[in-house]
């Protein structure tokens, strides 16, 4: 008769068990404003930190996707080209992340960019135009911190589009 | 006894002039919030989500995510602290001694609005960055301190009161609404050149009115030496050019 007892608290105690760890693992889930405070830390900003950067831009609230279907959103809202085959611990460069500024602020640019299409190098141009970016090359690096700068710049310019 | 009376009147009331109030912490508290932000107080392990109406004291930190914003009132809504979207930010100091609130937020980078309102309390009102230090009395304004600059190269935009921005021993003062009459009350600008140390004040309608003065005028008053803001393009970080990009070659063909 205890042992019966006793197997039915047991029973009884499974579910709390479940939701303690359920809860464990929550609380060693990473906070979802850590990736800025790394790219902050960081000599060279990644692929991976830009892509979510932009997307929470685009689409004005965070995701906690993985970067595969970071990626496959941000493809769709057609911001990054598929065929770039970047991985997400890949050294973002200027172009890259002018190119995903360009296509999520919906610049349309000069002659050029009208006539030929948005690329790298002139989306970088426009960028700096629109004084979004500082000047550089295309394949430069960007930093962590210059990734949360030009950001915030995009984000200002998108409040103050007339 | 009439002497000794008077004598010990005298001392009891010199020793309660140089007495100062007793320092109280006050705690802030997040009024309203947008998007993603994250906080992290003294007594948590690691950042959690801010939830409205949580009480932050000394020490606690804040964080906000792209398109997120966080409101802060200090010592029942005597300072609004607008937390701006992408900005890193702790409270440094938060305390009441009588009828005086300190308050000091460092800010790691992006940026804060302050906003110190008329109340029963006085207010000496901070706002530090790395290598800098704002301080705000009867004010409204908004201090950024972009992640890049780490901390020497402050962007300063007032509205009303009165500003004191000192960096790299460098100090400057910004005197309230009289300044912005000059500019048709505008706000203005003020950066902090850390590699040069020198201050460049700029006010405008938009972009291309923008003028720049390193004078000892007030800021926003226009001297004689200013230059319209995109002469000096060689000296903006940036390197504003006021000319759209020319028609480049078309990009190679694929072989």
């Amino acid at each position: 008769m205890n042992s019966k007892y006793a197997l039915g608290a047991v029973v009884a105690a499974l579910p709390l068990l479940v939701v303690a760890q359920e809860k464990k693992e929550e609380s060693g889930k990473e906070s979802r404003t850590a990736y800025l405070r790394r790219a902050y830390e960081k000599d060279r900003g990644t692929y991976g930190d830009a892509c979510r950067a932009i997307l929470s831009l685009a689409a004005g609230e965070h995701t906690d996707a993985d970067f595969a279907a970071v990626q496959k959103d941000l493809a769709g809202r057609g911001i990054v080209d598929p065929d770039w085959g970047l991985a997400e611990s890949d050294k973002l460069t200027k172009g890259t992340l002018a190119y995903m500024v360009v296509k999520t602020l919906g610049i349309k640019g000069g002659v050029t960019m009208s006539l030929f299409g948005t690329t790298r190098r002139y989306a970088l141009r426009e960028c700096v135009y629109l004084r979004l970016m500082s000047e550089g090359a295309t394949d430069e690096y960007v930093t962590g911190r210059e990734l949360i700068d030009i950001v915030t710049n995009a984000e200002i310019y998108r409040e103050r589009k007339p | 006894m009439r002497a000794s009376a008077v004598m010990l009147w005298v001392l009891l009331a010199a020793s309660s002039f140089g007495q100062e109030p007793k320092k109280e912490d006050v705690e802030a508290t997040l009024v309203a919030f947008k998007g993603t932000v994250d906080v992290k107080r003294p007594e948590d392990k690691d950042w959690v989500a801010a939830e409205r109406n949580m009480k932050l004291k000394k020490g606690s930190e804040i964080c906000t995510a792209v398109a997120s914003t966080a409101s802060l009132l200090f010592a029942g809504g005597n300072v609004k602290v607008d937390v701006k979207p992408l900005t890193q930010a702790k409270i440094e100091e938060l305390a009441k001694a009588g009828q005086k609130l300190n308050a000091d937020v460092k800010l790691k980078f992006g940026a804060v609005e302050v906003d110190l309102r008329k109340g029963d309390l006085r207010t000496d009102m901070k706002v530090t960055a790395p290598n800098s230090t704002t301080s705000v009395s009867g004010s409204h304004g908004i201090v950024r301190a972009p992640a890049t600059g780490g901390g020497g190269s402050i962007t300063l935009t007032t509205f009303t009161g009165s500003w004191t921005h000192e960096a790299g021993g460098v100090g400057r003062s910004i005197e309230g609404p009289g300044a912005a009459n000059n500019l048709h009350d505008l706000p203005r600008d003020l950066r902090y050149f850390d590699n040069t140390h020198e201050f460049m004040d700029f006010g405008g309608r938009h972009r291309d009115e923008l003028y720049q003065g390193r004078g000892p005028g007030k800021a926003g008053d226009f001297n004689s030496d200013d230059v319209q803001f995109g002469d000096r393009s060689d000296r903006w970080p940036t390197s504003p050019k006021h000319k759209r990009p020319g028609i480049l070659p078309p990009p190679p063909s694929p072989p």
